[in-house]
């Protein structure tokens, strides 16, 4: 074999590693965890929370419940949601059947959503208290605040 | 005599002869003729006997205002009578998850006696999560 076709043969080898290289690659995006707060001195024992990307460029790729493990894992969602590449919102609920004494208060992480954002810009997260109550069924006027971190 | 605007009075003879058959004089009638006329039509009317009353059947006006009442209960029932939603389990006038909370407090309250099962409570809960409005708790 002469040399040129050797040399021949070693690009074309390179390219090809070159090219699947590039494809096995995976999808460029951002991982997030995103924490839902619900604050009240009242102790909570059900909550229901839309999580709003402005932009509708997240993809939900995970939840879980929050840090009180008498609340279901994970909280209630839609489904379907998960299975969209991108969806500008989510609706989260969850309760406890605990007595008052043993339900969380103050400021309590109620769920974890993990969240890949598909977008160049920086994701623009917003929440809104649908309801929460107490243990008797009361509707109680709590706060709501998110925190988000890189996953690790 | 300007060429351009005004033309020699000449008509072909047949269109002549018809113009003048139109040019007639119109029939002048006189006031008094008016009056003529007026009375004798005031007389013939005056002698004609009056007219019938419509005929009316005598269930026309029952039968009108038993449609007017039904019509009007239907309009009004939503707004007097509240249909109750079977998912507003605390009567809030809402759906969320305070009702999934009552569901569950009164299945755990009275167990399988209360007629409310777990799958009930669960299609609930997803209901108020839906995106879709077509899945979505009302």
């Amino acid at each position: 074999m002469s040399r040129a076709r050797v040399l021949h043969a070693a690009l074309a080898l390179l390219c090809a590693a070159g090219v699947l290289s590039t494809t096995a690659q995976p999808e460029a995006g951002t991982f997030t965890m995103v924490d839902v707060f619900v604050v009240s001195d009242t102790p909570v024992a059900a909550w229901q929370v839309e999580l709003t990307e402005r932009r509708g460029a997240m993809q939900i790729v995970g939840i879980e419940r929050g840090d009180d493990s008498t609340f279901r894992d994970p909280p209630f969602y839609d489904r379907v949601a998960l299975e969209r590449n991108a969806t500008d919102r989510i609706v989260l609920a969850s309760f406890s059947l605990s007595d008052a004494g043993e339900l969380p208060r103050g400021k309590v992480r109620v769920a974890r959503v993990h969240v890949r954002a598909t977008g160049a810009a920086q994701p623009d997260y917003e929440a809104r208290l649908v309801a929460a109550g107490t243990a008797d069924g009361r509707p109680i006027d709590a706060q709501l605040s998110l925190e988000t971190q890189p996953e690790r | 005599m300007d060429q351009t605007t005004e033309q020699p009075e000449i008509l072909p003879p047949a269109i002549a002869s018809r113009l003048r058959r139109l040019d007639r004089a119109e029939a002048i009638l006189d006031p008094r003729t008016d009056r003529a006329v007026l009375d004798a039509a005031r007389s013939y009317f005056a002698a004609r006997p009056a007219a019938a009353p419509a005929r009316r059947s005598r269930w026309a006006l029952p039968l009108g205002a038993a449609a007017a009442v039904l019509l009007a209960a239907v309009l009004v029932r939503p707004l007097v009578f509240h249909t109750p939603n079977a998912d507003d389990v605390d009567g809030s006038g809402r759906v969320d998850v305070l009702d999934v909370l009552a569901l569950a407090r009164m299945r755990a309250a009275g167990g399988d006696a209360s007629g409310i099962t777990d799958t009930r409570i669960d299609e609930l809960a997803y209901r108020i999560v839906a995106l879709d409005s077509s899945r979505r708790a009302p």
